[in-house]
């Protein structure tokens, strides 16, 4: 076995104790006479087993479990029969987003419509009103001149005292 | 790591949780160790291991007892230890969180002792995120876990002899790195 073979199988097989006794014998037959590839064996002991066989274990923090077993719940809620009976009545009652949207916008429009109409039809209103009292004004004035030029007319009076007294 | 029995399983997968937890405490070490040294992130390791059980917990009922239930786990295990990491390996490379929110199961040592861990602890984090995350998982599948090649191969679902160059290759990377790191301390 040369050196090359001896280093492959030291930092694989030997160092993991996966080698049969016959690979091991000839191995360490070889680490024996050969100073080169004892130091790599010894370098490789240290760095890639001695060393990560000391590596601290840590222990999960109960958080995580807490974590999991809330999640595990909340799947287990909805995979109910009861949530699925829920699930059914919500989708018969359902109305598709898009749908709820169009529908939304729609509303807010004839508010915003109505709200904005008002105030020019009350305008309108107000000027018919106005447009009515002066009309009525023209009738009454009218009328009054027509009394007054009647009454000019009519100037000859009926002669009496009480006329005279008036006029 | 003790095993769980087959009726824990079923009781399990039938929504019991606290067969469940029975699971997660005979597996909760392996998962978040193995996700702390693949992802060398605490709050990711943390994520990782929730996700684990997660699939664990949602799989259970399509789990048939052809294959071992160990070897199922840790093969999640690594599946998305290693998918973590590949995705994080595209972000920015991260600190190490070990020093602030580390939680040792070991009793309190003195601390001439702390500092010689957290030193070794530094060198295997340094020597770990030198590796890419196929690597690293072979790396503490048997380095620190202690599992075989076979075990490393199912559950990576890779062959025994591609196990074997991953930790070849691996481990020469550490060797070197190693040399250099001893030699720039001195």
């Amino acid at each position: 076995m040369n050196c090359e073979k001896v280093k492959e199988l030291i930092i694989t097989d030997y160092l993991d104790r996966q080698v049969n006794e016959e690979q091991k014998e000839q191995i360490e037959k070889h680490l024996a006479s050969c100073r080169h590839c004892k130091e790599y064996e010894l370098a490789a002991r240290k760095t890639v087993i001695d060393l990560f066989n000391n590596a601290e274990r840590l222990r999960p923090p109960e958080a995580v479990w807490h974590k999991i077993k809330e999640k595990i719940e909340e799947e287990q809620e909805l995979t109910s029969p009861f949530a699925d009976l829920i699930r059914r009545i919500k989708s018969f009652l359902y109305v598709p987003k898009p749908a709820l949207a169009v529908a939304t916008i729609i509303v807010a429009l004839l508010i915003m419509v109505t709200i904005i109409k008002l105030p020019s039809e009350n305008q309108e209103i107000m000027k018919a009103n106005l447009e009515n009292q002066e009309n009525q004004i023209e009738c009454i004035t009218y009328l009054l001149r027509v009394f007054n030029q009647d009454s000019m007319n009519e100037n000859n009076g009926f002669g009496t005292s009480i006329e005279d007294y008036f006029l | 790591m003790k095993d769980v029995s087959d009726n824990i399983i079923i009781e399990a997968s039938e929504g019991s949780i606290e067969s469940f937890e029975s699971i997660y405490n005979a597996y909760s070490f392996f998962v978040y160790n193995v996700a702390f040294r693949v992802v060398h992130n605490i709050d990711e390791a943390q994520e990782v291991t929730q996700e684990v059980f997660l699939t664990v917990y949602r799989k259970l009922k399509s789990f048939k007892f052809k294959s071992s239930f160990k070897t199922w786990i840790y093969r999640i295990t690594v599946n998305l230890a290693i998918n973590y990491a590949k995705k994080r390996a595209k972000e920015q490379k991260r600190t190490v969180e070990y020093d602030d929110k580390k939680e040792s199961n070991k009793a309190i040592d003195s601390i001439g002792e702390n500092i010689e861990r957290e030193q070794q602890e530094k060198v295997i984090a340094t020597l770990l995120e030198s590796l890419n995350p196929d690597q690293r998982a072979c790396v503490v599948l048997r380095s620190i876990e202690g599992l075989s090649y076979q075990e490393i191969a199912e559950s990576l679902n890779i062959n025994i002899n591609t196990v074997r160059s991953r930790l070849k290759r691996a481990r020469e990377t550490l060797l070197v790195l190693r040399k250099e790191m001893v030699q720039n301390e001195l």
